[in-house]
């Protein structure tokens, strides 16, 4: 064999190798869409057609039996909303439960993550049962607490009229039942905020802390200088999480409450569902799931740019 | 600067599991002012918990520490006047070098924020970072990141260093490079410094004194001359040195060393000294180093036959394994020496290089000859170790 053919069979040998990786490459490319294709699937039929459709909606009077006979009206399911005191009290109603949830939630599951976070003893047993109401459904918990909350035949009321003489009508009074909501939904969800906080603080390194109590940081600057700001991601995750998710409250003023008395736990998404399943108005409704969505997207962009700023 | 007086100091930790874990016992050790000391010793040797007791870390379960004439037991770390290079560097991810250095100072010192970035730029010429200050750790080199965390120390401008493990995180050629930063450094400063590593290379090359630990006791305290030259037991004598010593059985009869494969016959001044505290018959251990074994081609008195099966070049050196009966042998011989594989060989060795350990004990003979001559007659350089 000539050096000229050894050396075109070696360019052949070169070509065939690079044609054969494109082939891999591609191999792989598909590959990793068929992976992805039922969850796209998914993505695509109940999320992203619905987003599509809900808009769609908003900008009709809807007919749920006839909706080619639908009637496009632009804008006006959205500006009758912004003239709607049902709407406005529910959107206040709304804003007042993420107050009366968020914080307390945030603050209370990183007290316990951190206490657990020291050797404490039946650490493990703790941990499970903080976080075992967040198993349960909605329902459940609901049911749980109706009994827990009853003016007559509650436990709390039997005790609070035991010690003090007093019955507090936890859920038929305009002044305790969101805070009984709230406090329903803060035993419920706390333990999936602890669980995430509680592995946050578990990843952030022990010698950190000893060259802290070199550097002379107290306890309390610890936390400030080391704690926190090694946790931010949890903590920023927690809280955007918990915005996006106590902004969509429905399950407890459904069960517990029925939005009362006198519509002072009616919550946005309770609204919704009155305004389309009681009412019909399916357009007027999907505007409201719109201003809802505009909502949670500016919450979440504000607490991205205040906790996460100079992220790196 | 300032002294540091460790009296016999123990640390016991209570495991749930384990029950009691004796970490340090009855320590004793004094490091003079400005002294580079390098605690060495195996993993679980007690040598980190020793020096995190002097940075206040751990608590003392019993015994003195002084730093200077300050007893220190009960002080907070921060009060100690030490500063401490940890293993992983510990600095902290989310701040600046120039941040990691001054938030110790910000926080223990009155110094104006002035003063505290002179210090800080001060710190960062001496170690070479001015141009890293502004990045956080994630973007520096390892190399970097162990700089900034020995540019923190200084900045604290403390009695004391400690050192743990600073340098077991880098590659081989930056170790040997930050090895003569670190003692450059401390030279400069004069600081006391206290410098734990399992490396011997680096206990040999950077300290005044070195003390040998293992289970949690002191085993020898000596120059590094000393220690490599004069292991007072067979437990100092094979930590270090690399290859380690050679061992062999031997019992004394008359003036013979006899080994299962060999024999090998002391001079009279030798054998008088020996016979002062062994006696004849008493199980020994012969040790000797690798490096001071020749290969000779004149088989007379004192020679050993041997078999060569491996030699393995190592640049500058060879080092070859032989077999003496069912004895082996590690010879170090320089790279130009080349004998064949599985070829006999002859080895000779010097009276003056041999060790001579009992066997019950491990303790080196010579070494108790030396240390009953010396009496009680100094207290920080006299060899100390449990007793036999």
């Amino acid at each position: 064999m000539s050096i000229r053919d050894q050396l075109s069979g070696l360019t052949e040998t070169e070509e065939g190798r690079r044609r054969q990786s494109i082939g891999a490459l591609d191999r792989e490319t598909i590959a990793g869409y068929v992976w992805a294709l039922p969850y796209l699937a998914a993505f695509v039929v109940f999320l992203l057609w619905p987003l599509f459709k809900g808009l769609w909606m908003s900008a009709h009077d809807w007919n749920p039996l006839l909706p080619s006979e639908s009637e496009w009206i632009g804008i006006q399911n959205y500006v009758e909303l912004m003239s709607d005191p049902f709407f406005w009290n529910a959107l206040w109603n709304t804003i007042y439960f993420v107050i009366l949830t968020v914080p307390a939630m945030v603050v209370l599951s990183l007290a316990l993550a951190l206490g657990v976070n020291r050797n404490v003893k039946g650490k493990t047993a703790l941990r499970t049962i903080y976080f075992s109401p967040y198993v349960l459904t909605i329902a459940v918990v609901a049911i749980v607490w109706l009994e827990f909350l009853s003016t007559d035949f509650g436990p709390i009321n039997y005790y609070l009229d035991l010690l003090f003489g007093i019955r507090i009508e936890w859920l038929t009074s305009e002044l305790f039942a969101m805070p009984s909501l709230a406090i329903t939904t803060v035993w419920w969800l706390l333990g999936f905020n602890f669980i995430i906080l509680l592995a946050a603080r578990q990843n952030v390194p022990g010698r950190l802390y000893e060259a802290a109590r070199l550097d002379g940081a107290s306890s309390w600057r610890q936390f400030r200088d080391i704690t926190l700001p090694q946790m931010r991601n949890a903590l920023l995750f927690v809280v955007i999480i918990q915005f996006i998710y106590q902004f969509q409250v429905f399950g407890q003023p459904y069960v517990m409450t029925g939005g009362g008395p006198s519509e002072s736990t009616r919550t946005i998404v309770y609204y919704l569902y009155q305004s389309a399943f009681n009412q019909q108005s399916y357009g007027y409704a999907a505007a409201i799931g719109y201003i809802l969505f505009a909502i949670l997207v500016g919450i979440s962009l504000v607490n991205y740019y205040v906790i996460g700023g100079n992220n790196e | 600067m300032a002294s540091v007086s460790i009296e016999d100091v123990t640390k016991i930790y209570e495991d749930s599991d384990e029950g009691r874990i004796l970490a340090v016992d009855g320590v004793s050790l004094n490091i003079e002012d400005g002294e580079f000391v390098t605690i060495v010793g195996p993993s679980g040797s007690g040598k980190s918990t020793l020096l995190r007791m002097v940075a206040g870390l751990e608590d003392i379960t019993d015994g003195t520490m002084r730093i200077g004439d300050r007893v220190i037991n009960d002080v907070q770390p921060q009060d100690r006047g030490v500063a401490m290079v940890f293993q992983n560097y510990a600095l902290y991810p989310h701040m600046t070098a120039r941040k990691n250095m001054s938030y110790g100072l910000k926080l223990t010192s009155d110094l104006s924020d002035d003063e505290v970035a002179e210090r800080v730029q001060e710190a960062a010429e001496m170690m070479g970072i001015e141009d890293q200050l502004d990045k956080k750790p994630g973007s520096l080199s390892g190399g970097q990141q162990q700089r900034v965390a020995t540019g923190r120390a200084i900045v604290r401008d403390p009695e004391v260093f400690l050192f743990d493990e600073p340098l077991s995180n880098l590659d081989a050629k930056l170790r040997v490079h930050m090895r003569t930063e670190l003692q450059r450094i401390q030279e400069e400063l004069g600081t006391t410094s206290i410098y734990v590593t399992h490396d011997q290379e680096e206990a040999m090359t950077m300290s005044d004194r070195i003390v040998v630990l293992d289970a949690g006791q002191i085993q020898q305290v000596g120059t590094p001359d000393e220690i490599y030259n004069e292991p007072v037991n067979l437990f100092v004598a094979d930590f270090v040195g690399s290859p380690s010593m050679n061992t062999f059985d031997v019992k004394l009869d008359g003036n013979t060393l006899v080994g299962d494969a060999f024999e090998y016959t002391l001079s009279n001044e030798y054998v008088e000294r020996v016979k002062e505290y062994a006696s004849e018959g008493e199980p020994l251990v012969l040790g000797i180093r690798p490096e001071n074994i020749v290969l000779t081609d004149d088989p007379s008195e004192n020679t050993i036959q041997a078999h060569l099966d491996v030699r393995e070049p190592v640049g500058s050196d060879n080092y070859l394994y032989l077999t003496m009966g069912d004895d082996e042998c590690r010879v170090r011989v320089p790279g130009d020496v080349k004998p064949e594989e599985g070829t006999d060989v002859t080895i000779r060795f010097d009276e003056s290089n041999l060790h001579l350990f009992r066997e019950k004990t491990g303790r080196n003979v010579l070494a108790d000859i030396e240390q009953a001559s010396q009496a009680s007659a100094s207290g920080a350089n006299s060899v100390a170790t449990a007793e036999d």
